[in-house]
């Protein structure tokens, strides 16, 4: 399928059948396969925080089993080299005898990438990993190779041990188009994973989609309407996280947020509420949509100051309050 | 506009009207409360204060309640946009609605001459990718799906509001108990409107009897004049009186007041003077004396009289001339000094024998004569003026007064002494023809009520038959002697002669019977004042209503 031939109809059909696919491997995370699912239609990056053990890597690979896309995974250590991210140039003889550059590529280059424990590398690798992120394309010794498309990012965190870590800088978070959090499973969830993963039979996800369906999707999410007011509800919403706006910047805000979300949350929250509504059924963004996808857009785009540290406030909860203060109707 | 943007348009339009209803009817139920509440604070108002018509005046709130509400629900303002996001937001159609009006817009029709800027253009360029394309063509499809399925009457239905109604129902509760309970305020207007009516009424019969004094012939341009000036300004402020008794009794007490001050307590002497004179008059010229004696008569005879002087022989004009010496001295006794100088000179003129003398003093005296007839038609101009507002003062007393009389009179019948018999005093001179017998019958039948010390003022009349001797007023009052129709009783005054100076034989009728004794002062000179003061003293201290009508009827029965 390609852009002019995919049809809404087909949109919502191939996301429903790569939850499904999805599903049949990782037990319950709804959310978290729904927000992973929206961030490859948008073609961005996601950003996973999660404890150990809670099916990261399983999910990034059943994922790409279902849209049946190359899949690699990059463990990030401390002693992780650029070069063992995007690949370097290796001296290799053929078969005259002579010596030749040959280009080794790094595990970057795969449509689907899950980046392991990223804050643990050192922030130079840090930063070549997150160049290919952006660039969608990777330069050594003067040559730019591009990644493949689709291209897909999960990189992920570890809550619990970060001594030792490098903490991704503001910066480098705000290209991660979501951050979603990972839960712990239920017992009932725990249940189910343990019936399913200690058993002899070990699921599999079929692939329903390809790469060019992925891509078709994801300039079909791009096109449905956004009404004028619903865009203008977005921006109220991103000026709200200012503390240093004007007056009707809510009270949360200049209490605790030092820093407020940059315009990439803004079209975080759009292309996610496109697609959300495309999931939905409907042809149009609403302010539901807007309001399920601010979360995970915003949190990782807001930095709170110490008073929040201190007082155990999150994220979350200062961008729930936001949303409740800023009035959604104000044509 | 296309089709589908025409079709949103006519659905929209559907929602607006049905909005604009049920913001009507929910605007009126939870605004009832205050009419009714309006209407309560009106009827407690009618109860406090006299209020005419409260129940008309109770339904004001309530129209002006339901014009409100029926021009918001008609005429308020809900453009097209604000409809499609408030059916969006209430029934949960996710902005489909003003989604499609945003892209009907975008297509270039529809929304001509509305506002562009009340709406953020979505796109820029006609050149869209075709899936773009089909994508809007999907959504106004979507949202005309779902406006189709939808009916604006069960969608957005007409609810009760069982709280804000019921407040209404309670508040409309008691208007309609206060509305049917008895008013004691009706009584109040009741007796204004009767005080209105006469006042009125009286306000007619001082124009009646303005009219009478401008006809009439014999009376001085001055006192016509004032008279007249006096009965418009108080046919003016009977008119312009809503129906206040005291303000009008106290209008007609100035007039009477300042026409009292006009009266001339000898005009009745004065009047029985000249009509003496003229009878004799008439006798000195041999004329046939009536019944009654126009004073133009006297001035028939004294013309006569001047024309028979020629034919008078010495004796006959000495004989005339006592005869009019005499009349010089009883109308120097009565107060008329120009008619006592005015016969005094002819009575010398006739006796001097000058004929062109005495017909000049004969010429004199007639034009005295008039004078003093038009002075006297004045006084009876005042004194018919002062009885119709005596009259119309008892009237304006006692208008709108049984009902309150009897209640009065069923409260005040235990009460009291024969206060009001100290009133008149009965030390009252001529009450009956022959005078000198006490009067004694100007009191009233206010037998019931209480001792004046009750009033806890030391000027009112107190005790029971005690003269009346009161506070600042330290003479005695009497009952005034009715004005005898014939002279009064000859007197002999001896005199000596001395040989000396003129001798004048002098026959005076006493026009004034009566007992001499200390000074006295007509009652009604007093009564103003005395009615005054019980006015006074009924508004300011505290004296049951039924008391208060008692006093007022009281004085009325006791108005000269």
């Amino acid at each position: 399928m390609n852009e002019d031939t995919i049809t809404a109809q087909d949109f919502r059909d191939t996301a429903t059948a790569i939850e499904e696919q999805v599903g049949h491997v990782i037990v319950g995370q709804r959310e978290l396969v729904r927000h992973t699912l929206i961030t490859l239609l948008a073609g961005g990056n996601a950003l996973l925080e999660g404890v150990p053990g809670l099916g990261k890597t399983m999910l990034v690979r059943t994922l790409a089993q279902a849209v049946d896309c190359a899949f690699s995974r990059i463990q990030f250590t401390p002693d992780l080299m650029p070069a063992d991210i995007v690949g370097t140039n290796l001296i290799v003889e053929d078969e005259a005898g002579r010596r030749q550059f040959q280009f080794e590529a790094g595990p970057i280059f795969a449509n689907l990438v899950l980046a392991d424990e990223i804050n643990r590398a050192t922030p130079k690798t840090q930063s070549a990993m997150l160049e290919a992120m952006q660039e969608r394309s990777v330069t050594v010794a003067k040559t730019t190779r591009p990644l493949a498309e689709p291209f897909f990012v999960l990189a992920t965190q570890n809550p619990l041990e970060m001594e030792g870590t490098y903490p991704l800088p503001e910066a480098q978070l705000d290209r991660f188009f979501f951050k979603i959090d990972v839960p712990f499973p239920s017992i009932d969830e725990l249940v189910e994973i343990a019936n399913r993963t200690t058993g002899a039979a070990i699921p599999q996800a079929e692939p329903v989609a390809d790469g060019s369906t992925i891509l078709a999707m994801q300039a079909l999410a791009r096109g449905v309407p956004i009404a004028g007011h619903v865009t203008a509800y977005v921006a109220r919403l991103l000026k709200a996280t200012h503390p240093d706006d004007d007056g009707n910047t809510p009270e949360v805000v200049r209490r605790y947020v030092r820093y407020g979300a940059s315009p990439r949350g803004m079209q975080a929250i759009i292309l996610g509420g496109k697609i959300m509504a495309l999931l939905d059924d409907r042809y149009n963004v609403a302010f539901d949509d807007i309001r399920q996808a601010a979360l995970p857009a915003l949190r990782h785009r807001l930095i709170l100051n110490f008073e929040a540290q201190a007082e155990g406030v999150t994220t979350d909860e200062v961008i729930g309050m936001v949303l409740e203060e800023v009035i959604a109707d104000d044509v | 506009m296309d089709e589908l943007a025409n079709e949103l348009e006519l659905h929209l339009a559907r929602f607006g009207r049905r909005l604009r209803l049920r913001d009507g009817w929910l605007l009126g139920l939870r605004t009832l409360w205050i009419a009714c509440l309006a209407g309560v604070l009106i009827q407690i108002a009618g109860r406090i204060q006299p209020l005419e018509r409260p129940w008309l005046w109770t339904l004001v709130p309530l129209v002006a309640w339901a014009l409100i509400v029926l021009g918001i629900s008609l005429f308020s303002s809900l453009p097209l946009m604000r409809v499609a996001l408030r059916v969006d937001a209430e029934l949960g159609l996710k902005e489909r609605l003003a989604t499609a009006l945003t892209l009907g817009d975008w297509k270039g029709g529809g929304l001509e001459g509305r506002k562009a800027s009340s709406m953020i253009p979505i796109f820029q360029s006609s050149n869209l990718p075709a899936f773009q394309s089909s994508l809007i063509t999907l959504q106004r499809e979507d949202a005309l799906t779902s406006v189709r399925a939808i009916d604006p009457r069960q969608a957005f239905p007409l609810r009760w509001l069982p709280r804000p109604l019921g407040l209404a129902a309670i508040l409309a509760g008691m208007t309609i108990a206060l509305a049917l309970l008895p008013n004691p305020m009706d009584a109040v207007l009741a007796e204004r409107a009767a005080v209105a009516q006469a006042l009125e009424e009286q306000a007619e019969q001082t124009e009646k009897l303005r009219e009478e004094i401008e006809n009439a012939q014999k009376l001085t341009p001055e006192g016509r004049e004032e008279l007249l000036r006096q009965l418009a300004e108080l046919a003016q402020q009977l008119r312009a009186n809503p129906g206040d008794r005291e303000e009008a009794l106290a209008d007609l007490s100035k007039m009477e007041q300042a026409l009292r001050q006009e009266l001339d307590a000898n005009s009745d002497a004065r009047q029985a003077a000249l009509e003496g004179l003229a009878a004799q008059l008439q006798a000195l010229a041999g004329e046939e004396t009536g019944e009654t004696t126009d004073l133009s008569d006297a001035a028939e005879a004294l013309e006569e009289l001047t024309q028979q002087l020629a034919e008078m022989d010495a004796a006959e004009r000495n004989s005339l001339a006592r005869s009019l010496a005499g009349a010089a001295a009883r109308a120097a006794q009565a107060g008329d000094t120009s008619l006592a100088q005015a016969l005094a000179e002819l009575a010398q003129g006739i006796q001097s024998g000058d004929s062109e003398a005495a017909a000049h003093a004969a010429q004199a005296m007639s034009e005295t004569l008039a004078q003093a007839e038009r002075e006297l038609a004045d006084q009876a101009a005042i004194r018919r003026v002062l009885a119709e507002l005596q009259d119309g003062r008892q009237a304006i007393a006692q208008a709108g007064q049984s009902q309150a009389l009897a209640q009065s009179q069923g409260q005040t019948q235990s009460q009291g002494q024969g206060l009001g018999q100290s009133q008149s005093p009965g030390q009252g001179q001529g009450q009956s023809p022959g005078g000198g017998q006490p009067g004694g019958g100007g009191g009233t039948q206010a037998d019931t009520l209480p001792p004046g010390s009750s009033t806890g003022r030391a000027d009112r009349p107190q005790g029971a038959g005690l003269p009346g001797s009161v506070g600042e007023l330290d003479q005695q009052v009497y009952v005034p002697w009715e004005r005898r129709q014939a002279s009064g009783d000859e007197l002999f005054i001896p005199g000596q002669e001395t040989g000396q100076g003129e001798t004048e034989v002098r026959d005076q009728t006493d026009p004034l019977p009566g007992t001499p004794g200390q000074a006295l002062v007509p009652y009604y000179e007093v009564y103003h004042e005395y009615l005054d003061t019980a006015n006074q003293t009924i508004e300011r201290s505290y004296v049951p209503s039924g008391l208060r009508d008692y006093v007022r009827e009281y004085f009325s029965r006791l108005e000269p």
